[in-house]
């Protein structure tokens, strides 16, 4: 009887522990510095936590919201253990990355993920106003009429997630800028998939 | 030797640190100044959504002040509300880079400006003298003769120049056509319940009877819809729906107005009382449906 009840206490204790929502079984968060603060990056917490936002939408009109192919040409497709990964190695002095919303900024002001830039592609787009100021502050080069990425850091880009193709836009525009495809990295999942694994928005 | 290998070792973190930042600093800075002319061109909307109610609120008040329905009142009323129409119009006109931009989608654009010019210049003149003699007939007659054609005006221009701001992106041209539907059909119900309530009065009084009796009828149905449309969707008028709860509530509670004012506006007689009631609701109407297109660009339902 006495080892009943420490059995049945010691799983109650594990079904207390397994309240606990980590990113992976060995990743609770991820400290950056963003600024003057620091912010951490975890999941929501509330196992009852439900999506009521906008992510929770099913059934958008397609176009322009049309389902979006898993790679664009030869840039590499990231998912969020990845993009973690990245996160946590541009707070390193030496990393070239920049994460980059790719988003218009009536989307991008809704929420974003941390440590991200907002470009909105219709400004990566060839005819662009905005282009040539935005290519040289990103470092790139513009010899002979012709950009030169070699001094651009790698850029990870995302949009609102599979249905959506302001990321593949972006990326295309650069592609078709002369960007090489290794410096792009795609996070396709994008906003949605980060909604919906309740990891922190800034 | 040490001290002086981790201080440039430091320096060159520091440096780079700065630089990052200074880079995602100066794209904010680019991206920002992008969306101040963004938001410039998104007042337009703003003036649309209001002058288009505003030519059926000076109709109807126009007709009240002839039915000496507490008419000082509606006289400062009509008044007020035809300068901030010509205040708005005024500064759309007067923008000569939009214009440029809007005969590219209409070479005849500028022309039509002119005409439009001339009908309200009338119109103004009409209100003006009515907020003073609430019995000019002729100047009665004008404002409900051309009313119409006023909003129509208006809806023209105004429809040229959303378009001229169009995105040559089809992706972006894609979502804001999303996006301007919404906001110009949740707009419309304020204009509509003035229209139908001017329609009312103008039975009233016997003026156009059977016509406006025809345009009544089809006022209503096509605000029944609306409503509707603004909850559940529509694909007839692009509209989605909302789940919002806050619209929501607004929105019945609007319902609930609506009703009052559909029932009232298909007596067949109305007692004085009555249309006070009527004119009361119109305007508590308009405050909730206000709320909505508030509530509406608020909440950025993407």
């Amino acid at each position: 009887m006495k080892s009943r009840v420490i059995i049945s206490l010691i799983l109650l204790g594990n079904i207390l522990v397994a309240g606990d929502v980590k990113i992976t079984e060995d990743l609770k968060s991820v400290v950056i510095q963003e600024g003057d603060s620091s912010i951490t990056i975890e999941r929501i917490q509330d196992t009852k936590h439900r999506l009521t936002s906008n992510f929770s939408k099913t059934s958008r009109e397609c176009p322009p919201f049309c389902v979006q192919p898993m790679h664009i040409g030869d840039v590499e497709t990231i998912g969020e253990l990845e993009l973690l990964k990245y996160i946590q190695d541009m707070q390193k002095d030496d990393a070239d990355m920049l994460l980059i919303d790719a988003r218009t900024r009536d989307w991008s002001k809704e929420g974003s993920i941390p440590t991200s830039t907002n470009l909105p592609f219709t400004m990566l787009k060839k005819n662009s106003k905005y282009l040539k100021k935005i290519l040289s502050l990103l470092g790139a080069k513009n010899i002979n009429g012709k950009w030169n990425f070699d001094k651009v850091p790698t850029m990870i880009i995302f949009s609102n997630g599979i249905w959506d193709a302001q990321a593949t836009k972006a990326i295309k525009s650069l592609v078709e800028l002369g960007c090489p495809e290794d410096k792009i990295l795609y996070y396709r999942g994008g906003m949605q998939n980060w909604n919906i694994l309740g990891l922190t928005i800034k | 030797m040490l001290i002086k290998k981790i201080t440039i070792l430091l320096l060159v973190g520091l440096s780079s640190i700065y630089a990052k930042s200074d880079l995602m600093s100066g794209l904010t800075d680019i991206v920002d100044k992008a969306e101040e002319v963004k938001t410039e061109n998104k007042k337009v909307l703003d003036y649309a959504f209001k002058q288009r109610m505003r030519t059926q609120w000076m109709a109807r008040d126009a007709l009240l002040i002839s039915m000496d329905f507490n008419s000082s009142f509606y006289q400062k009323e009509l008044l007020a509300n035809a300068d901030a129409f010509n205040e708005n119009f005024n500064n759309l006109i007067n923008s000569k880079e939009d214009i440029k931009k809007a005969e590219k989608i209409d070479s005849n654009f500028s022309k039509k400006i002119e005409d439009v010019k001339e009908i309200w210049s009338k119109f103004y003149d009409s209100v003006k003298n009515i907020s003073k003699n609430g019995k000019d007939k002729d100047s009665l007659k004008f404002i409900e003769d051309n009313n119409i054609k006023l909003l129509d005006d208006i809806a023209y221009i105004f429809t040229n120049f959303i378009q001229s701001y169009q995105s040559t992106d089809k992706l972006e041209a894609s979502m804001a056509h999303i996006k301007s539907m919404l906001y110009t059909q949740v707009g419309k119900p304020r204009m509509y319940i003035n229209k139908l309530v001017k329609e009312r009065l103008l039975i009233e009084q016997n003026i156009n009877k059977k016509e406006n009796q025809d345009s009544l009828e089809e006022s209503i149905k096509y605000m029944d819809k609306l409503m509707k449309a603004l909850k559940d969707g529509d694909k007839d008028l692009e509209l989605n729906g909302t789940e919002d709860i806050k619209i929501l509530e607004k929105l019945s509670n609007s319902q609930k107005i609506w009703e009052e004012v559909k029932a009232l506006s298909l007596k067949k007689k109305i007692t004085k009382d009555e249309l006070q009631t009527l004119i009361l609701k119109n305007e508590e109407f308009i405050k909730v449906q206000t709320e909505v297109v508030k509530l509406t660009r608020e909440s950025n339902d993407n």
